[in-house]
């Protein structure tokens, strides 16, 4: 919760909502924790219908929550900024990325439309997506609404979309609905009323606007109550399974890398955010027959020992049905990719002795300043600015064992080891910081020439709409050459500039991502201070005699 | 006044009868009694009537005729036991070597040394050993010096210690510091020499392996594994080194290839005998999981300004230059120059530079102003920085000035603005 952190999420917010009210709700309910409604309004100098509102839609994307005050059992409703739910906006293009890979422009829609709205009833998400597809020129033939309905129907098999229901006596708090394997989800089906509109609408030139066959009473579409939103734990599950597969890839060879992704495929039927359901050797080998892979059986054999000495040893047998069961250790996978990360941090931040001087203290627990010079074969002078260095960033910690009872520094000796937990915190916030860094020089740049953005803009719209009324080449010529070559020319630089920032800003996700993965994950906590010295001593006899 | 003793009294022989010579060969009659030597409190319970100097001075002569020796005492340090000298067994006593030393103490000191062998000992060492002042210490450890008997050796771990040892001793490792040291210093150089030289080894073996078996990824890597034996044989055999390096040298070159992260590392039992024994250490290059981490894949990551930057002041994203991104420029901005005064602003406090032109210079030691006296100025500006030399005045002085925080930052020259400088005093 570093002032970064929170910078971050708040930049975020105000991407995604333009408006200056809901930036300013949340940052007053995370500065003052959760409030019920009237304080907010009493506090804040907006309309009450504008706080509503903003409230209404943050709540709607869970980035604010409400509940219940227990305390007071007054009734009231209290409203939670959720601060964690803000920061997932990060990953919103790597999510629509995934959909559209696995689920072709059907499920990039879904879910562009879901992440976008928060949550949605399934007719409304058909009906928009359709008519986007259609507005984007794809053929009506292929992209029905069936297809659409297949998309979806896959899409939370694989539960990467959850099911909310509405509790009909707290009519306002919603609730997610987990839905575990044996309670197959049920799709609600449309009624068919509600099925002929959608198939006469479809039937329609899609210029026309559909407001125009609006049916004076309401449809009923038969799913009033059932909401649907996005899985995003889920998604983070499949990028993080990528990255395994790749660094397998890196690591092995791209055998290899197939191999972990069929064994991480088949365990997706039960999902565990720490380590997976047993796979046998020979349901391996079967799904990658199928999957089409050469392989044979000896072969496998090979590569999955070879596996299983690699990445932090994540790969490990279990048992022996099915001539060898093995399962994937998450926990380990992400400690060695993150692993990874801080190493190579570290090598490009401080230089390759520094990387050298971290694993060496990492192998062998602590180490003083005098033995760190002696092992690792590197000036003395050198590797004293290197150690200096990495502890002012946080990666390594410091730990004082004197020999006397006062801390005398001729007389103590001074100890320095390695953090993973440290490590990664002060690299995560240097993430998020570097990420501020970023959307600012983005909103920077396109401040900076923003006449050049906006005639830009008018100029495409100009040429869109002579191409679509089938204006002749010379009119779009002459619209074309508003812009100097010049112009042109800084518009192309700009672009660049602006693509560059996005890519910056898309890799940073990653390392972001499995950073707090491995937080979330690893049970380890900021190690206790060692106490040494009479005090500790004495207490350490105190909790003896307090314990008898 | 002896003269009127009674003759029943026991004569005893006066200071004045005292007989030197006999109190030495009675010394010696005590030492053949005792052949492992006889300490001073056997001395003085033998002959209680002998003052100290007499005992002393009788001492000094036996051991200046080389009659006895001169001991430490192990059993109660810091004593001395004095031993007959065996005339038959010189060549025996350890102590003969040291034929020309004259002086018994720097014999002792010379024992004391050549105990310590290989290793040396320091001079405090030796004084805790022996209890001399460090003055004659000194002086002792010199004139062994100057006979070419004893030698110091600087320590490679401290600078400032010296070890003293026998002249022909070569010293240990453990000072000099081994393979890596020459002359002291630590060939950083050619420790990166040969570590590039492994890596490449290493990575050179793997390619040959993975063309070798392209199907078999097993035998891969089973094959692109070497022996830290084969690996010191090559890398004698290249001739890089003047000296032969051993296999003890070569796995810590090894090692810190594995910190690198470049090569990693298997222990074997081995079916051939070799000088290690049974155990065998093999290498083997390895590739990263990652290429990078997309951290420092912006410039924010390695930038080396980073804390410093923020939303508002001198170092913003913004701020950034676009095309390429230097790491002078930073340097430049990480000197004082404008930190310095963004750091004034924050507190809101301007530097003002004024100069003072020779003109202005009244007499040598003073400067005149315009209507105001320096005094005053000094007065209102309470924060302020004098030249380090008075008598140079065309140094310039720095007067921090306490402004709102619109103002930026102005240099004065005296002779034009002093009307400004009153503005603002007022």
């Amino acid at each position: 919760m570093t002032t970064h952190h929170i910078r971050l999420a708040f930049d975020l917010m105000g991407d995604l909502f333009p408006d200056e009210t809901s930036k300013e709700v949340a940052s007053y309910l995370n500065r003052k924790g959760p409030l019920p409604f009237a304080l907010l309004v009493r506090d804040l100098n907006i309309p009450a219908v504008n706080i509503a509102r903003s409230l209404a839609t943050l709540a709607i994307h869970d980035i604010i929550e409400c509940h219940e005050d227990a305390r007071t059992n007054s009734k009231r409703i209290l409203y939670a900024f959720n601060l964690k739910r803000t920061l997932y906006i990060l990953h919103y293009s790597k999510c629509i990325h995934c959909a559209r890979q696995l689920y072709g422009f059907d499920g990039e829609l879904i879910i562009e439309e879901l992440l976008l709205n928060g949550k949605q009833r399934m007719s409304t998400l058909l009906v928009t997506v359709y008519e986007r597809l259609i507005k984007a020129g794809k053929d009506p033939q292929i992209h029905s609404l069936q297809s659409i309905k297949e998309s979806f129907k896959l899409l939370v098999s694989a539960q990467f979309l959850q099911r909310i229901t509405i509790n009909e006596t707290k009519s306002n708090i919603s609730t997610v609905v987990e839905e575990s394997l044996t309670n197959l989800v049920q799709i609600p089906e449309i009624t068919q009323e509600g099925w002929k509109y959608l198939l006469s609408s479809q039937q329609d030139e899609s210029n026309e606007p559909s407001t125009k066959k609006f049916k004076s009473t309401k449809l009923i579409f038969g799913d009033e109550k059932i909401f649907w939103k996005v899985n995003f734990q889920r998604f983070f599950a499949y990028l993080r399974d990528q990255e395994l597969i790749q660094a397998f890839t890196n690591r092995i060879d791209q055998n290899a890398g197939e191999i972990v992704r069929t064994i991480l495929r088949l365990t997706e039927v039960k999902p565990s955010p720490e380590r997976t359901i047993p796979i046998s050797f020979i349901e391996i080998a079967k799904t990658m027959a199928t999957a089409g892979l050469q392989m044979n059986e000896d072969l496998l054999q090979k590569y999955i020992n070879l596996i299983m000495d690699d990445v932090n040893n994540c790969v490990v047998k279990v048992g022996d049905q099915g001539r060898g069961t093995y399962i994937v250790d998450f926990q380990k996978a992400l400690s060695g990719l993150t692993k990874a990360h801080i190493q190579s941090f570290l090598r490009e931040r401080f230089g390759s002795n520094a990387l050298r001087i971290y694993n060496m203290l990492e192998e062998r627990g602590c180490l003083s300043q005098k033995q760190i010079e002696d092992m690792a074969m590197i000036n003395a002078k050198e590797a004293q600015q290197y150690v200096y260095s990495m502890f002012i960033d946080g990666m390594l910690t410091l730990e004082e064992l004197s020999k006397a009872n006062d801390f005398n520094p001729t007389r103590t000796f001074y100890f320095f080891r390695v953090n993973l937990y440290n490590g990664v915190l002060s690299l995560l916030d240097h993430s998020y910081k570097t990420m501020s860094n970023l959307m600012q020089r983005h909103q920077f740049e396109r401040e900076r020439h923003r006449k050049l953005i906006d005639k830009r803009d008018k100029v495409d719209a100009i040429i869109h709409s002579l191409r679509e009324q089938n204006g002749e080449e010379e009119q779009i010529k002459e619209v074309e050459d508003i812009l100097s070559p010049m112009e042109k020319e800084q518009i192309q630089k700009l672009d660049a500039a602006f693509r560059k920032i996005d890519l910056a800003q898309l890799q940073l996700t990653e390392t972001i991502l499995l950073l707090e993965m491995y937080l979330s994950i690893s049970n380890s906590t900021a190690p206790v201070q060692k106490k040494t010295g009479s005090k500790a001593v004495a207490e350490k006899l105190l909790e003896t005699t307090v314990q008898r | 006044m002896s003269n009127t003793h009674p003759k029943s009294e026991f004569i005893v022989p006066s200071a004045s009868t005292f007989d030197p010579i006999n109190l030495e060969s009675e010394i010696l009659q005590l030492c053949l009694q005792f052949p492992n030597g006889v300490s001073n409190k056997i001395l003085e319970n033998s002959f209680p009537n002998i003052t100290l100097e007499q005992r002393v001075n009788a001492i000094n002569r036996l051991l200046a005729l080389h009659k006895i020796d001169l001991l430490t005492s192990s059993t109660e340090p810091g004593t001395y036991i004095y031993r007959i000298r065996d005339q038959i067994n010189k060549s025996n006593s350890s102590i003969s070597i040291g034929n020309e030393i004259t002086d018994p103490m720097e014999r002792t000191v010379y024992q004391i040394v050549e105990e310590s062998g290989n290793l040396g000992i320091w001079m405090r060492d030796i004084r805790f050993k022996v209890k001399l002042s460090p003055t004659i210490l000194n002086k002792i450890l010199k004139s062994l010096e100057s006979k070419k008997l004893i030698k110091a050796v600087k320590s490679v771990h401290a600078n400032k210690k010296k070890v003293y040892m026998l002249y022909e001793l070569t010293p240990d490792p453990s000072i000099t510091g081994g393979t890596w040291y020459s002359d002291q210093e630590f060939e950083a150089e050619f420790v990166r020499i040969l570590n590039e030289q492994c890596a490449r080894l290493l990575d050179e073996r793997r390619e040959e392996s993975i063309e070798k078996f392209p199907n078999d990824p097993f035998l891969q890597r089973t094959s692109s594994f070497m022996s830290s034996s084969e690996l010191v044989s090559i890398i004698n055999q290249m001739g890089i080194s003047t000296v032969t390096l051993t296999v003890q040298d070569i796995e810590s070159i090894l090692y810190t290839l594995i910190c690198d992260g470049k090569i990693e590392k298997m222990i074997v039992a081995s079916t051939t005998m070799n000088a290690n024994g049974t155990k065998q250490n093999l290498y083997k290059s390895i590739k990263s999981m990652i290429d990078s981490a997309p951290i420092v894949r912006n410039p924010c990551g390695i930038c080396p300004i980073f804390n410093d930057c923020h939303d508002e002041g001198l170092i913003t994203p913004k701020t950034l230059k676009s095309n390429d991104y230097h790491k002078q420029q930073a340097c430049r901005l990480i000197n004082n120059q404008f930190t310095k005064r963004d750091h004034l602003k924050s507190k809101n406090i301007v530097e003002v530079i004024i100069e003072r032109p020779p003109e202005l210079v009244h007499d040598g030691k003073t400067v005149t102003f315009r209507k105001e006296d320096y005094h005053i100025i000094i007065a209102n500006f309470p924060y302020h920085r004098r030249s380090k030399s008075e008598s140079d005045k065309n140094k310039i002085n720095r007067f921090y000035l306490i402004v709102n925080s619109k103002v930026d930052s102005f240099s004065l020259n005296l002779r034009q603005q002093i009307p400004i400088v009153q503005q603002l005093i007022k």
